[in-house]
């Protein structure tokens, strides 16, 4: 990055860094992410959101309104990551048979998570993944967390948890379609 | 600047926080990648204010510019993202594209700033909410009558009359008078799952042309799904024969919007505000 290219980042992002952390904190609220994960994950967004501005900073310095493509760039980034997350869910979907036959009202609550057949999803998922790729799993997939807190966690990158995580994505689309 | 766009928004400000909330959600899922954020981060703003009646804690933008240059424009994230958005991705264009849409290509793309909020404050004032009374400080008070040769009595015109009485919408809903020198197209007819759209065009000497469209939605969720694209200038409500107009300017074209259940009018195109209006007051009255 050119040194202009540099300043012109950063004082974009001193201006609107803010705005777009409280915008996909808006976002993630209204969808009811947990409170707990909401200000990490949408500080992570906001920032991947610079990560991708600093690619195309040369001709964001011409851009009529940086802050508004900063903005569409983040809601969209903020609409995939729903979508993952959405895909994600649906390997814990119950099955047809559960649904056609909810159980009756005195069925003991704790068992109905065996009956959707989440508890053999999960089962299977913990059998299939190494213990640092299932912590990983759990904290971004099920708990929400970002990439950092996971990467904290687990002592890596960012970069590192987003690629293994792409790799444990991949292995259990294969793994639970079976 | 942001002083204008507090005046600008300020009906948004007697929204509530979960329509607010709403409002950004259903903006979220625009794919058109419009910029919108103008009006995103007025309510922003609002929805600050109103937590608690104080911002929250601001960002330490020094803590997160520190970590972002360390942990995210780091060499190993060359040419990655952590929230990849794939084909939604807008590419930063040096200056704003100037291309002229068709006007009826125009009112199927989901729309600009205050576009958006037009289609989703169908749905709000439909709910009970009176979002449109509180932008009846806009209403014009100046009234326009007059006469003058249309084609009103043309075949095309009474062909897009026997269209809207097949599909039991009511005449009172279309102008009795139109600009003259304008010559009417044979209404043109589009069946989709959520609606049926019927739309006649006029065209004059001068190749100015208008058209009126009639759309009755399936539900009124699908009504609410329709949006239109409006460059920056304020939203005037024209109240005439029981009926509210929104007229705004798209463009180089003016659009007058009614809609009533799961009815929507639609005017546009080579109008002045006279006309407009002029058409409108013909639409209910003697």
């Amino acid at each position: 990055m050119l040194p202009e290219e540099q300043k012109f980042l950063e004082q974009l992002y001193r201006e609107a860094f803010d705005r777009i952390v409280h915008y996909i904190a808006s976002l993630l609220k209204s969808k009811g992410f947990p409170s707990e994960q909401i200000s990490g994950l949408a500080e992570e967004i906001a920032q991947d959101t610079f990560h991708t501005a600093s690619k195309k900073v040369s001709v964001l310095m011409e851009h009529p309104n940086p802050q508004g493509w900063l903005m569409v760039t983040a809601k969209n980034k903020f609409r995939q990551y729903k979508r993952r997350i959405e895909e994600s869910s649906r390997w814990f979907l119950p099955s047809n048979d559960f649904l056609e036959n909810l159980p009756d009202p005195s069925h003991n609550p704790a068992s109905v998570l065996d009956d959707m057949g989440y508890t053999d999803a999960m089962d299977r998922i913990r059998q299939n993944l190494s213990a640092e790729d299932f912590q990983l799993f759990r904290m971004v997939l099920l708990d929400h967390a970002s990439h950092k807190a996971a990467a904290q966690e687990l002592g890596i990158t960012v970069w590192a948890s987003q690629k293994r995580l792409g790799r444990i994505r991949n292995k259990l689309q294969k793994l639970l379609s079976q | 600047m942001a002083q204008d766009n507090r005046e600008k928004y300020a009906y948004l400000d007697q929204l509530s926080t979960r329509q607010l909330e709403e409002l950004l959600l259903a903006d979220a899922e625009d794919t058109s990648g419009r910029d919108t954020s103008e009006v995103v981060f007025h309510i922003l703003e609002v929805l600050q204010k109103r937590e608690d009646g104080l911002k929250p804690e601001p960002v330490d933008v020094d803590r997160a510019w520190e970590e972002f240059q360390r942990d995210y424009l780091t060499p190993e994230g060359e040419g990655q993202a952590l929230y990849p958005c794939g084909e939604d991705c807008p590419e930063p264009e040096k200056k704003p594209k100037a291309r002229r849409v068709p006007v009826w290509k125009t009112l199927r793309i989901a729309a600009a700033t205050v576009a958006l909020l037009f289609a989703l404050m169908v749905g709000a004032q439909a709910s009970g909410l009176n979002v449109f009374g509180a932008l009846a400080q806009w209403t014009s008070e100046t009234f326009h009558f007059g006469a003058g040769q249309s084609e009103i009595q043309s075949e095309n015109y009474q062909l897009f009359l026997d269209e809207l009485s097949k599909n039991k919408i009511s005449k009172e809903h279309v102008p009795t008078w139109l600009p003259s020198g304008f010559v009417a197209s044979e209404p043109f007819i589009e069946t989709s799952d959520s609606n049926i759209s019927i739309k006649i065009s006029f065209t004059n000497a001068d190749k100015d042309s208008f058209s009126i469209c009639i759309n009755h939605y399936t539900s009124q969720v699908d009504l609410e799904n329709n949006s239109f694209e409006k460059d920056n200038i304020s939203v005037e409500s024209y109240f005439s024969h029981g009926k509210t107009f929104y007229i705004f300017s798209n463009i180089d074209s003016t659009m007058a919007v009614w809609s009533e259940d799961a009815l929507l009018e639609m005017i546009w195109g080579d109008l002045s505000e006279n006309d407009m209006k002029t058409i409108i007051d013909s639409i209910g009255g003697s």
